[in-house]
């Protein structure tokens, strides 16, 4: 711990930069972009969750009067390069390319196959009408355990499971099996009083921004492709598309506009090649919106799972075992956050005794994507409320247990070193001593209700990734500052702070902007939480740069050594002589030079984020419906730059939880079809669905950052599920192992259990 | 309301944020369509197209609608009032400075749904309970902040719209 | 935990591989690492190349590289 350091600005609760376009509606997002003689293009999708694709005739479409180009995967060159898309996540790109198009097969339902641009929208609809795909369809496999049959029907005949850099000898739906061991389980299961073994299920979820997918591309006849789009990472989409379209990255400019959400699903480009292609073909710009039935069914939602875990505990309350077998749907192409599962199953705890068993599996849906602490949702929800079986049957309060337990700096951790310097048993004894778990509760609500209280921890371990921020000083002392990490949340005020508390001046003498892939350096995705981490290092560095060059520069007109001015806050001495900063920037232009600066940075971030969530439920035992009552969330933040929007991420986190553990699921039939691609249907939390959410922000230093701080966005979405279930089952008596927890499902259990007590 | 018979398209007259406005469109357009594609203002936004996330929200006749939901071709003669539209004597209303003060936004796509609902909610009732406000804006899908700094922001506006912040 | 000689990470593969026969066929694909493979050195990851230079005494940890959001 280092000692608590006094600040000027971070801590503080500043208006944010762009606030006021976003209350005025001048903001300007992916849909609102217009440019001179613009069309719009739309996507034909295939109704079939799995077919081969004998033909596509687009004759017809061509010739319908406003149509200007169509596209079929014929038009996509061939790809194959492995591309780091995100958070370290490795994409073939022939996958991608296919994934946007359909090459031979189609492989869920809303796969695209063609797309057509035309004067307006409604005529790019009608002509999508009249192109003819002739489709041979083939038996879809939904299910993830199905999939991993042998004699399941195959999604990549060319696909072979990879265990631990070992390929299978036959094809499989299974692309890769993830092994993490320690220890000897079997001894540990046998020095266990209590065991405890549960399975589990998970329906696909989708992240549900509220902000459909969009873009709008420019290809002039030089080669220039320019391209405006809502994304969480425009040199991402510049790569991908480069990548996709073999065209040089040097001709390949993103102009990210402000985002309407993300939370992992709008890091892969689905729209981007495909407006490019189109706009080729046609000689003009290309805007293409996704309707919300579309951004359901055919973007990344994360993964359905099958799950099974086994914890054993000896009679003291010590772990002494755990296995977990884990199955992710990657949907129709590899990828899902299987490892990240792994990597969180069973963060909180130190485990001497562990396997770990992941198995990433290919089903007729679309390609999953990541969603707000990818994989460790699903993982975490079927581990913690294994543990709090577990604390029920040796009595223990299983926050006690989970202090206990909790793992601390130098503890084995899956596929990575061990921990450093973490929060785990913070947040544990930060929640022991809320207000809230002091507070008991009534249970008794009525004939028909009864309320419980749960808890659950969660883990994310956050990324540092590689930002670049460029300074300029203006000649009235105040700063443009130019970033490359769009602002979902506010990023764009903790950037800034962290800046102005580095530099020495005011928040509001900073003028940050978001700005596109020519005007900035590099910079990964915003996303694994890493942008108020990972750009705020970035935003230090420059704000430090800039102060040596502003020294060196002023030691060459007061001809003295650089080494001897000194700075301090805004002004600069040496010997008599001393400016402030608009001194500064004026003696410096004088001399017809300015002070602009760039910096690249790429700090690791070895530790992540822990939280530990209290929540009190009501369930109305004839109905199954779920009331949350009250909601505590508690986190180890690192160091909160802007508490309002660290609070803020936590709340919204914990929504997103409530969501994914009492209503929101894709419910496919039999032909894996979608049957809820509207968002009637596909039921996100509304503002009557839950409670105020208390926050308590615990501040454990990151080492890896100069003010401490620690990525804070995702972690929040990962205890919801297993604390509501463990409420549940305090409530009403039982264990809900299936998500969402739908009033039709704990009905059916609740009546369960009723018939076999009678 | 005139049609033309060349192009089936309507001429449809109507005060937008206050100005007498006339605009050309087909029948099947929405209010959303003609108000975000051909009067540029793209503050409205669209998130579902039929009426489940709020985001279109506007005024219409000093009503709270999903501008999805109406045809544009029925809004003949109405009084429309968009995000644009709001504005306080000196800049921000209240609504939208506590929107700010309060952090009640993170994407900021919800957030002008949200200004156009809780601006109609205040004047319909200028001292909602915690219930109300939460009811009154169900209607309104916001997926980042999870309401809680969203309902305070309208509970501290409508202190000082009450006069007493 | 195993000891392995070698300046390089391709030097400290092929060390290993005559202990442990068939690991280089796990991590290395003709002439590179693995994709999806990820190298901590001391605790922290480096960019994965075979021509990464590794200190005496250094702590190597290979892990698949992990995904997220
Ligand atoms: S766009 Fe109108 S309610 Fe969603
Ligand atoms: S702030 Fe993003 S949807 Fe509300």
């Amino acid at each position: 711990m280092t000692t608590e350091k006094q600040y000027r600005v971070i801590g503080t609760r500043p208006v944010r930069p762009d606030g006021v376009d976003k209350v005025t509606g001048r903001a300007v997002y992916g849909a609102d972009v217009t440019l001179p003689r613009m069309i719009h293009g739309k996507i034909l999708r295939s109704p079939h969750a799995h077919a081969r694709i004998r033909g596509i005739d687009t004759r017809e479409a061509e010739r319908y009067p406003g149509v200007l180009a169509v596209v079929t995967a014929e038009d996509l060159p061939d790809v194959d390069v492995v591309l780091a898309v995100g958070e370290g996540g490795d994409v073939n790109m022939r996958d991608a390319s296919h994934n946007i198009m359909a090459s031979g097969k189609v492989l869920y339902q809303g796969h695209a196959v063609a797309a057509v641009a035309a004067v307006s929208p409604h005529v790019a609809l009608e002509a999508l009408k009249r192109i003819k795909v002739d489709y041979e369809p083939l038996p879809p496999v939904l299910d993830v355990r199905k999939a991993m049959a042998a004699d399941a029907p195959l999604l990549h005949e060319d696909l072979f499971t990879d265990t631990m850099g070992q390929r299978s000898e036959h094809p499989s739906n299974i692309a890769s099996h993830l092994i993490a061991e320690e220890g000897d389980i079997e001894q540990g299961f046998r020095e266990a009083s209590v065991v405890v073994e549960r399975e589990f299920v998970t329906h696909t979820v989708h992240q549900g921004y509220i902000e459909p997918h969009a873009a709008v591309a420019e290809w002039r006849d030089d080669g220039q492709l320019t391209i405006w789009c809502s994304t969480q990472g425009a040199f991402s989409v510049r790569e991908q598309v480069a990548q996709i379209l073999k065209h040089p990255i040097s001709q390949v400019k993103v102009v990210p506009t402000e985002i309407g959400g993300g939370f992992g699903g709008k890091i892969s480009v689905y729209l981007e090649p495909v407006a490019a292609l189109l706009s080729r073909k046609a000689g003009r710009p290309v805007k293409m919106v996704m309707d919300r039935a579309e951004v359901l069914a055919a973007t990344g939602p994360t993964p359905g799972t099958y799950m099974k875990v086994k914890v054993g505990a000896d009679a003291q309350g010590n772990i002494t075992a755990a296995h977990a077998y884990l199955a992710f749907e990657a949907g129709a192409y590899p990828g899902s956050p299987i490892g990240a599962g792994c990597t969180t199953v069973f963060a909180p705890y130190r485990l001497k005794n562990v396997r770990i068993d992941g198995f990433d599996v290919l089903v007729n849906k679309p390609k999953s994507n990541a969603y707000r602490a990818p994989g460790a949702t699903q993982a975490e929800f079927a581990a913690e409320v294994v543990m709090d079986e577990i604390c029920e049957k040796l009595g223990m309060d299983p926050l006690e247990f989970r202090r206990k337990n909790g793992a601390k700096e130098g503890d084995w951790r899956p596929f990575g070193p061990p921990y450093t310097r973490i929060g785990a048993i913070e947040c544990v004894e930060a929640a022991q001593a809320s207000e809230h778990w002091k507070t008991p509760l009534v249970k008794e609500a009525g004939s028909s209700r009864r309320r419980g209280r749960g808890v659950a921890s969660g883990y994310w371990m956050n990324w540092g990734g590689t930002s670049s921020c460029t300074g300029r000083l203006n000649p009235d002392g105040t700063v443009a500052l130019l970033e490359g990490s769009t602002d979902i949340g506010g990023t764009r005020a903790s950037i800034a702070m962290q800046f102005a508390e580095a530099f020495g001046i005011a928040y509001e003498r900073v003028r940050p902007q978001v700005v596109d892939t020519d005007t900035v350096g590099y910079n990964d995705v915003t996303g694994g939480s890493r942008v108020t981490f990972g750009t705020g290092y970035a935003a230090y560095a420059l704000a430090k740069q800039m102060q040596r060059e502003i020294a060196a520069k002023l030691a060459a007109i007061w001809e003295v050594d650089p080494e001897s001015v000194t700075v301090e806050g805004d002004r600069y001495s040496a010997g008599d002589k001393s400016v402030n900063l608009v001194e500064a920037a004026n003696l410096i232009s004088e001399q017809g030079q300015q002070v602009v600066t760039s910096v690249t940075t790429t700090p690791h971030n070895r530790s992540g984020a822990f939280a530990t969530h209290i929540v009190d439920v009501e369930v109305d035992v004839e109905t199954g419906k779920v009331e949350i009552l009250r909601y505590t969330a508690v986190q180890d933040v690192g160091k909160a730059i802007h508490p309002s929007y660290v609070e803020g991420q936590m709340q919204g986190g914990v929504a997103q939880g409530i969501g994914w553990a009492l209503n929101e699921e894709y419910i496919y039939d039999e032909n894996g079809s979608l049957r809820n691609a509207s968002l009637l249907d596909y039921r996100m939390p509304t503002a009557l669905d839950i409670p105020m959410i208390e926050t308590i922000l615990v501040e454990v230093f990151n080492p890896d950052h100069p003010y401490g701080v620690r990525g804070v966005g995702e972690v929040p979405i990962v205890p919801p599920p297993a604390a509501i279930s463990n409420a549940i089952y305090d409530a009403v008596g039982v264990r809900m192992t299936t998500l969402p927890i739908s009033p039709a499902r704990l009905c059916a259990e609740i009546m369960a259990k009723n018939s076999a007590r009678a | 309301m005139a049609i033309s018979l060349m192009s089936g398209k309507v001429t449809v007259s109507a005060t937008v944020n206050g100005e007498p406005t006339e605009w050309l469109c087909e029948p099947r357009e929405t209010l959303l369509e003609v108000l975000r594609d051909r009067l540029g203002l793209t503050g409205t936004k669209e998130g579902c197209s039929n009426g489940n996330c709020g985001a279109c929200s506007v005024l219409l006749d000093g009503r709270l609608v999903n501008s999805c939901l109406v045809l544009a071709v029925e809004t003949e003669g109405a009084e429309i009032t968009t995000v644009e539209g709001i504005r306080g004597e000196k800049g921000l209303t209240p609504v939208q400075r506590s929107f700010l003060e309060e952090a009640a936004l993170q994407c900021g796509f919800c957030t002008p749904g949200f200004i156009v609902a809780a601006t109609a909610l205040l004047q319909a009732n200028p001292s909602p309970t915690e219930e109300q406000i939460r009811w009154w804006l169900a209607g309104n899908l916001c997926r980042c902040t999870g309401y809680d700094k969203i309902v305070r922001a309208v509970q501290k506006a409508a202190a000082e719209m009450r006069g007493e912040a | 935990m195993v000891s392995a000689s070698g300046s390089t990470l391709g030097e400290l593969i092929e060390s290993l591989d005559s202990q442990y026969p068939g690991l280089k066929a796990r991590l290395v694909e003709g002439e590179r690492l693995r994709s999806g493979l990820a190298v901590f050195v001391n605790g922290i990851q480096i960019p994965s190349r075979l021509n990464a230079r590794i200190a005496a005494d250094a702590d190597i940890y290979f892990s698949p590289a992990i995904a997220g959001g």
